[in-house]
C-alpha cells in the first residue's frame, strides 16, 4: 500500500501544470462555496435572531380563533395564569404577554395603518431584545400617559419625533372605535422594512383598559434558557394546555414566513453545494480520464508484470483522492481566511437594502460559517472525489494489457 | 525437467473469413536453466508466442503447461497472480515505470508480492550490483542511458526469482556495447540463478550466445536447434 501511495503521489506530479490546474479549481469552487455558505448562514441565522429575539420568541401560546380573526377580544383563556405558571417553569428565561390589534396612527401631518402591540414593558425587554433597538428616544416610560414607541420609518412618515403626541384608534370591544391620544417616547429601527412601518408598541394595561379587557392577553411569548429544549418543552406545554381555545406553537408553526425563510435559505445552500460538487466532478473525471489515457500504456506494463486490477483501481482511486485533499485543504484555508476576515469587517450589501430588508436582512452582513459546515464540505468533497473517480478507474481495469504494451511499441 | 510445455498452440486472426495463422500448432517445451532465441523475420509469430506463454495473450486453440497447470484457462485475477509470481518480462522498449527510481523500479515486483522489507532491500541491491548500476540506485529511467534502463528492467524481471523470463527483442534498441554488456549479464544470471531465459530476438548477437535457438515462419516452427555457444563465439 505504501508502494501504491508513493506511486500515486508521483503519478500526479508528472503533469504538474494539470494537477495545479485541478487543485486550483477545487480550490477556487470550496471557496466559492464556503463563502456563500458563509453569507447565507449569517443571513439565516440573523433571520431566525430577528424572529426569535425581537418577535416571536421560542413559544407562542394564543387563542387559535385569533389566528383566523385577529381580534382584540379573542384573548387566551386564564391567560394570566398561564403565564404565572409558565414563568415557574424551569426550562423558560422568561415569559411576557401581548395583546395585538390593528388601528390606523395619525399625526398632525399624516395618518398610517398599523399594528399596535400591548406589551409588559418590564418582562417584554426580559423576553425580546425590542428595547436594544431603540435608536432615540426612551423606552415605554412610565412617566407619561400612554406612552408608545414607533419604528424610524413610521415616524418620518407621520413627521413625529419622541415628545409628540398621536392618535391611534381601534377597535373595542363591542366593536366601537376605540381613540386615544399616545406620546411618542422612542423611536426604534428594524431590520424588516414592513416591521419598522407597520409596528407600534404601547404598555399592555393602557390599550386593554382602553379596550375594556384588563387582565386579558392576545398572546403569551416564552423565551428559553436552553433553545435544544425547545421541541420537548414544547410538547409538554401542547400536552398540558390541551385544550381548544389554546394553541401552544414553537416559532416555525407559529410564523410560517420565518420557517419558509429558513427553509428556502437551506435549499438554496443544498443546491449551491451540489452545483460546486458537480462541477468539481466533471472536473476530475475529465482530469482523470486524460491522465489514464496518456499512460495507457504504463498501466498495461503494470498489469503485465503482476499489478493486480484491485491495486490499479486504488491508485487511481488514491490519485485522485490526493488531488482533491490538497485542493479541498487550499480551499478551506482559503475560505476560512476569507470568512475570518468578512467576519470582523463585513460584506456592506447596501445597494441591496430594499430587497434585503424585505427578508429580515440588514445591508451589513457578518458572514460565519460553523466548524462544522467546513467539515461537512470536506467530507463532501473528497466522497464526490472518491466516487467521480470510479469511473476512471474502471476504466482502466478495462484494458487489456497486451493491447496496451502492443498499442505505442 | 520441462518448466514450458505448448501443445498443440494456435493462434488465428479471422477464422471465420480469411483465417491468419500467427501461431499454427506450435509444439515445444521448455526446461528449466534454459537461455533460448525464438527467432524469424517479421510476422513470424515471435512475440505472439511469448504473449502466449506469459499469458498476455489467448491463444485460439491448445494448452501451455507450466508445472502441470494450463494458463490458458486461467483467467482474471489468477493470471495477473499468475504471472506475477512466476514470470519476469522484458520488454524492447524497457517499460520501466518513470516515477519509480531505479532501486525502486527493481524492487516493485517483490513489494507486490509481499517480500519481508529486509529481504527485499538485500535482494534489490544483489541485483543492482549484478546489472552494475549500484551507482545509479537512485536516478529516475528518464536519467538513465537506454542500455541502463534494459539492465534495470533484467533486474526487475529477476529480482523476485521467477521460474522464467520472457524478453521480447531485449536488445532491439541497444548500441553494440549496451547489447553485449546486457547479454553478459542475462547469461551470468541464468548461470547463477538458473532461471530459464526465452528471447524474441532478430539480433545476431543474441543468437550466437543462445543455446538454443527456435526459428518460426508463418506460425510454425520449422527449426529448433541445441547449439554450443562456445564453438558459436569461437567461428565469430
Amino acid at each position: 500500500m505504501k508502494t501504491l501511495l508513493k506511486i500515486a503521489w508521483r503519478n500526479i506530479w508528472r503533469n504538474t501544470t494539470r494537477s495545479l490546474v485541478v487543485v486550483i479549481s477545487l480550490a477556487i469552487g470550496i471557496w466559492a462555496t464556503v463563502i456563500i455558505l458563509a453569507v447565507s448562514d449569517s443571513l439565516h441565522m440573523e433571520a431566525l435572531k430577528d424572529g426569535i429575539e425581537y418577535k416571536y420568541g421560542h413559544i407562542q401560546i394564543q387563542n387559535p380563533d385569533f389566528i383566523k380573526n385577529e381580534k382584540l377580544t379573542i384573548t387566551i383563556p386564564n391567560g394570566e395564569r398561564i403565564l404565572k405558571e409558565i414563568r415557574t417553569d424551569d426550562e423558560v428565561k422568561a415569559a411576557t404577554a401581548r395583546t395585538e390589534v390593528s388601528g390606523i396612527i395619525a399625526s398632525a401631518g399624516n395618518s398610517s395603518n398599523v399594528i399596535l402591540i400591548g406589551i409588559l414593558p418590564g418582562a417584554e425587554e426580559k423576553t425580546t431584545m425590542l428595547k436594544s433597538r431603540l435608536a432615540t428616544g426612551e423606552y415605554l416610560s412610565q412617566k407619561v400617559r400612554n406612552p408608545i414607541i414607533l419604528g424610524e420609518r413610521l415616524a418620518k412618515k407621520l413627521n413625529v419625533k419622541p415628545g409628540n403626541k398621536v392618535v391611534l384608534g381601534f377597535e373595542g370591544k363591542s366593536g366601537e372605535l376605540i381613540s386615544s391620544t399616545f406620546r411618542i417616547t422612542g423611536l426604534y429601527n428594524a431590520t424588516q422594512t414592513r416591521d419598522e412601518e407597520m409596528l407600534v408598541y404601547a404598555d399592555l394595561y393602557d390599550v386593554t383598559k382602553l379596550a375594556g379587557i384588563e387582565g386579558q392577553y392576545n398572546k403569551i411569548v416564552i423565551k428559553l434558557k436552553e433553545p435544544e429544549q425547545l421541541a420537548t418543552y414544547l410538547a409538554f406545554l401542547q400536552s398540558k394546555f390541551s385544550q381548544p381555545d389554546v394553541l401552544v406553537q414553537d416559532w416555525r408553526q407559529a410564523n410560517p414566513e420565518l420557517e419558509l425563510i429558513s427553509d428556502m435559505i437551506y435549499q438554496m445552500d443544498i443546491i449551491m453545494t451540489i452545483i460546486v460538487l458537480i462541477a468539481l466532478a466533471f472536473g476530475i473525471v475529465n482530469t482523470m480520464l486524460m491522465s489514464i489515457l496518456e499512460r495507457y500504456k504504463e498501466l498495461g506494463i503494470l498489469m503485465a508484470i503482476g499489478m493486480n486490477r484491485r491495486r490499479v483501481f486504488t491508485m487511481i482511486v488514491v490519485e485522485t483522492t490526493y488531488l482533491s485533499i490538497l485542493g479541498g485543504a487550499v480551499g478551506m484555508l482559503i475560505g476560512f481566511v476569507t470568512v475570518s476576515i468578512l467576519s470582523y469587517n463585513g460584506i456592506n450589501l447596501s445597494l441591496f437594502s430594499e430587497a434585503l430588508s424585505g427578508w429580515g436582512f440588514s445591508d451589513v452582513v457578518y458572514p460565519t460559517l460553523e466548524p462544522r459546515v467546513y467539515v461537512l464540505i470536506t467530507v463532501l468533497v473528497i466522497l464526490t472525489a472518491v466516487l467521480t473517480s470510479i469511473y476512471p478507474a474502471v476504466k482502466a481495469l478495462m484494458l487489456n494489457p497486451n493491447e496496451a504494451i502492443s498499442k505505442q511499441n | 525437467m520441462n518448466v514450458i510445455e505448448t501443445k498443440d498452440v494456435s493462434k488465428i486472426y479471422n477464422p471465420d473469413t480469411i483465417p491468419v495463422y500467427a501461431l499454427n500448432k506450435v509444439n515445444l517445451n521448455f526446461e528449466k536453466g534454459e537461455f533460448t532465441a525464438i527467432v524469424g523475420p517479421s510476422g513470424s509469430g515471435k512475440t505472439t508466442l511469448l504473449n502466449v506463454i506469459g499469458g498476455l495473450d489467448d491463444a485460439s486453440n491448445g494448452s501451455v503447461m507450466i508445472d502441470g497447470s494450463d494458463i490458458l484457462k486461467l483467467s482474471g485475477g489468477k493470471l495477473i497472480d499468475f504471472r506475477l509470481r512466476h514470470i519476469g518480462f522484458v520488454f524492447q522498449a524497457y517499460n520501466l515505470i518513470p516515477v519509480l527510481s531505479a532501486k525502486e523500479n527493481i524492487e516493485f515486483i517483490m513489494l507486490l508480492q509481499n517480500w519481508p522489507t529486509k529481504k527485499r532491500e538485500d535482494r534489490t541491491k544483489e541485483m543492482l550490483e549484478a546489472v552494475g548500476l549500484k551507482d545509479k540506485s537512485g536516478s529516475k529511467p528518464s536519467q538513465l542511458s537506454g542500455g541502463q534502463q534494459q539492465r534495470v528492467a533484467v533486474a526487475r524481471a529477476l529480482a523476485s526469482k521467477p521460474r522464467f523470463v520472457l524478453a521480447d527483442e531485449p536488445t532491439a534498441n541497444l548500441d553494440s556495447k549496451s547489447a553485449e554488456n546486457l547479454l553478459d549479464i542475462m547469461l551470468k544470471l541464468n548461470k547463477e540463478e538458473h532461471i530459464t531465459f526465452i528471447f524474441s530476438t532478430h539480433d545476431p548477437r543474441v543468437i550466437k550466445r543462445a543455446r538454443r535457438v527456435i526459428t518460426l515462419e508463418d506460425g510454425k516452427v520449422v527449426s529448433d536447434i541445441q547449439q554450443n555457444t562456445e564453438q558459436a563465439l569461437a567461428r565469430q
